[in-house]
């Protein structure tokens, strides 16, 4: 019998159901979501009996108020935009130039590190920074102190109250220029080592260096990165709740939140929920259109490399000040608000909180839900990507073409649907058939696993397509029945050795998100439900700042344990396998 | 003259410094060939600026230049590739080797314009360099090292730089097509036979030196 170089039908397709079947639930469970947002009825208070949809929306969505959160998300975000490109530009310049200095490392570890830290922690930092009982003010109070009564005009005004505008705009700034620096500074140091001895040659000024090579290496990814900061920042949840205040600044994440918990205003919050989709929807078809039309921006940097230190002409006194300050801005921007937060925590009443069952209950539910969270993201991560290779395999048609595009885009919806919005739609789904309170646990850890997915499966797809495509493709040419590396055994010496540092990652990136995570929570915690972020928001929220800073430490402490154990658990999976031992016990 | 006065360097990872010797006359081709790891291109990027000698000394008309940056020192160098900013045209390619911030003055703009018409891409002001293929783009470079040696020639207002009239070669030509390469090693030689120029090329291909007409210098395998 020939040897086909295509794979039959009947023996990728086992290969490809379970895959099929989870993209097929990714699907259904959006699309019952929305049905149960649309088929929620106006209730009595308009017009009296059930009104149609449409008649409803319209007068609950076009007034003021509505203009008034749109207005104040839409400012508040373009702030926090254009606020983290202000940060990320000379920054990733600066961390360039200055790659080889011992610093470095430790700086751009603490630059990826906003990537695990909850926002929840965030805040209290901050707030441990600037807020009223802030470091600051407390500076601020000891100085005066010694001031003599007898005069006054040299007393120190306090900081104002830290809440509102700045402080969101702040603490988003904390998360979003750390994550363009990341997209930014690979481009930088991929420019070839040819354009670093020319600029040397032509005598060029820091300024001109980065008119010339600098700005226009960052320069296709500046408009899609603001464009997607803009989107973080419109649809933001925990940050806004927690630093923000009423209407002033606001997000409709949050307004979706008092419409259902505080207000019990149902058809408002769906109507705000489905204006939410509508709008990230919009926003979305804006950032596809702003991302350069060459593929190239988002593919792996292959050449990566620091510049030699003799080629970045770095050693001249205005640019090393330049370089100092903007070190300066970085620490005190995203260093300090931990350092403070820490020294806190240390310093607070450790014993009060560490007593109490509450937090451990709090931790113990966080905990459990992250860890089964990081399993259930892994597994179907790779599930995904390995569907999605055996589809690339197969002879294109339109069919396989439409189920990837289905698969691809049934992961990145849950990017721009917010867990609010889903969380909402569960709610109402569940609200007749089950105590909504009671399924608590699951529903967040549904809300975290989606969460998750999305950022696993493309931290996973690229290399999974390249190296699981290589070893099919192989198998397939050559017929290697005789490797007898298929099923389990290609898994352990094929799949897991190549692709395990991944694997490691994203459960531990998968563990740090849903332990951090203050989002779909706000929706169902309750008296017998609570998460660790939860428990601070509300801690913050009283004014507790002690409590907050020891509970907002053990937080930051447990996810950089479970990221940490991610980490590990990558490495000792990648460890090279051999078949020496198995030979030798058979 | 152009000369290598007993230079050593070591890099850090190696055990044995490489050593340099040898003199250049002026307005003459010269081939420096030797094996992967000879230390070609540290030769150049000694001379260039870009590497620093652990002791000897680099002397051009008989002053020292060691103690000069790139930019100060009288050299123009081409590389194997990237020899241009692909986000820029050819024009303003050429003119960033007269003035890193574009300030281009009428005499300077007209050398521009001859020298492109005498290496022969005198239409290509304005095209993309994604459009250009190898060999033109080869070409836009050594246009620039022209426009460079040109351009103080006369001892205006080069400051401390004069004439650039030294071209150091790092294998320019090496990932081009045979005829296109012989192309590009004529414009070499016209560079130097015509406008003064004095070449370097550093290659692992001794057959360029006939191509060229230069002399050669091997320099010794490493131990």
């Amino acid at each position: 019998m020939p040897r086909t170089l295509a794979p039959s039908a009947n023996c990728a397709l086992p290969a490809t159901l379970p895959g099929l079947l989870l993209v097929a639930g990714l699907w259904g469970f959006l699309l019952l979501a929305l049905g149960a947002l649309l088929g929620v009825d106006g209730g009595a208070d308009v017009a009296g009996g059930a009104a149609p949809i449409a008649t409803w929306f319209d007068s609950r969505i076009f007034d003021s108020r509505t203009g008034a959160i749109l207005w104040s998300a839409t400012s508040q975000a373009l702030l926090s935009a254009l606020g983290s490109l202000a940060v990320a530009v000379p920054a990733s310049i600066m961390l360039a130039r200055r790659y080889r200095w011992f610093g470095m490392r430790v700086l751009r570890l603490l630059v990826g590190l906003a990537f695990v830290i909850p926002t929840t922690v965030a805040a209290s930092g901050l707030l441990a920074i600037w807020g009223r009982q802030g470091v600051i003010n407390q500076a601020i109070d000891a100085v005066n102190a010694v001031v003599p009564e007898a005069l006054p005009m040299v007393a120190l005004p306090e900081l104002p109250t830290f809440f509102g505008l700045k402080a969101v705009v702040l603490a988003h700034i904390f998360f979003n220029a750390p994550l363009m620096i990341r997209v930014f500074l690979p481009r930088i140091l991929s420019v070839p080592d040819t354009h670093w001895r020319l600029a040397r040659m032509m005598g060029m000024t820091a300024w001109q260096q980065g008119r010339w090579i600098e700005f226009p290496a960052m320069k296709p990814l500046i408009l899609p990165m603001v464009g997607l900061v803009f989107l973080f920042c419109f649809s933001s949840f925990s940050l806004v709740l927690m630093l923000g205040g009423g209407l002033r600044v606001t997000t409709l994440e949050v307004e979706i939140y008092s419409a259902l918990r505080i207000a019990f205003d149902l058809p408002m919050a769906v109507a705000l929920t489905l204006l939410q989709v509508g709008m990230a929807l919009g926003v979305l078809v804006v950032l596809l259109r702003l991302a350069p039309r060459q593929t190239s921006w988002n593919q792996p940097i292959m050449t990566m490399r620091a510049p030699c230190d003799d080629i970045l002409s770095a050693n001249n006194f205005s640019l090393k000040t330049l370089d100092i300050f903007m070190i300066a801005i970085l620490v005190l921007l995203l260093i300090f608000p931990l350092a403070a937060l820490a020294w806190r925590g240390v310093s607070g009443d450790m014993l009060a909180v560490l007593m109490s069952a509450h937090f451990w209950r709090a931790m113990g539910n966080s905990v459990g839900i992250a860890v089964a969270s990081g399993v259930l993201v892994v597994g179907l991560a790779c599930v995904l990507a390995e569907t999605r290779t055996q589809l690339t395999l197969r002879p294109i048609s339109p069919l396989t073409r439409g189920i990837i595009a289905l698969l691809e885009m049934g992961v990145m919806v849950y990017l721009v649907v917010p867990a609010i919005v889903m969380g909402t739609a569960w709610f109402i789904l569940l609200r007749g058939v089950a105590n909504v309170f009671a399924v608590a646990p699951f529903l967040v850890l549904v809300a975290n696993v989606m969460l998750g997915l999305p950022v696993a499966y493309r931290l996973l797809i690229g290399k999974w397509l390249a190296m699981r495509g290589r070893d099919e493709r192989s198998r397939l040419a050559y017929g290697l029945q005789g490797w007898n590396l298929r099923g389990w055994r290609g898994v352990r010496f094929l799949t897991i050795p190549l692709m395990g540092r991944e694997i490691g990652l994203i459960f531990g990136l998968a563990m740090a998100m849903s332990m951090g995570d203050l989002g779909v929570i706000a929706l169902f915690a309750s008296a017998d439900f609570t998460t660790l972020p939860w428990l601070l928001y509300q801690q913050a929220g009283r004014y507790r700042v002690d409590e907050a800073a020891v509970t907002a430490l053990m937080l930051m402490l447990m996810v950089s344990a479970l990221f940490a154990l991610g980490n590990g658990l990558g490495k000792w999976l990648a460890r090279p396998p051999s078949l020496y031992y198995e030979a030798h016990h058979a | 003259m152009l000369e290598i006065d007993n230079i050593k360097f070591q890099y850090p990872e190696q055990t044995h410094p490489l050593k340099f010797a040898l003199n250049v006359p002026e307005n003459t081709a010269l081939v420096v060939a030797g094996i992967s790891g000879s230390g070609k291109s540290t030769l150049l990027n000694l001379i260039a600026g870009f590497l620093h000698p652990d002791s000897g000394d680099i002397r051009w008309r008989e002053k020292s230049i060691l103690g000069l940056a790139p930019a100060m020192r009288p050299i123009s160098m081409l590389f194997q590739s990237d020899n241009l900013f692909a986000h820029l045209d050819v024009w303003t390619n050429i003119a960033l080797g007269v003035d890193a911030g574009l300030k281009i003055d009428g005499e300077s703009t007209e050398i521009i314009a001859q020298s492109m018409a005498d290496l022969g891409i005198g239409d290509m002001e304005t095209r993309p360099i994604p459009t250009l293929s190898g060999g033109q783009q080869q070409r836009v470079a050594l246009v620039r090292a022209l426009v460079r040696a040109r351009l103080h020639a006369a001892g205006g207002a080069g400051g401390g730089a004069g004439s650039r009239s030294l071209l150091l070669l790092d294998e320019p030509f090496s990932a081009l097509d045979p005829i296109t390469k012989a192309d590009c090693l004529a414009v070499v030689r016209r560079m130097v036979d015509d406008f003064g120029i004095t070449a370097i090329l550093v290659t692992h291909d001794a057959s360029d030196a006939e191509a060229l007409g230069a002399d050669v210098f091997s320099l010794p395998t490493p131990c």
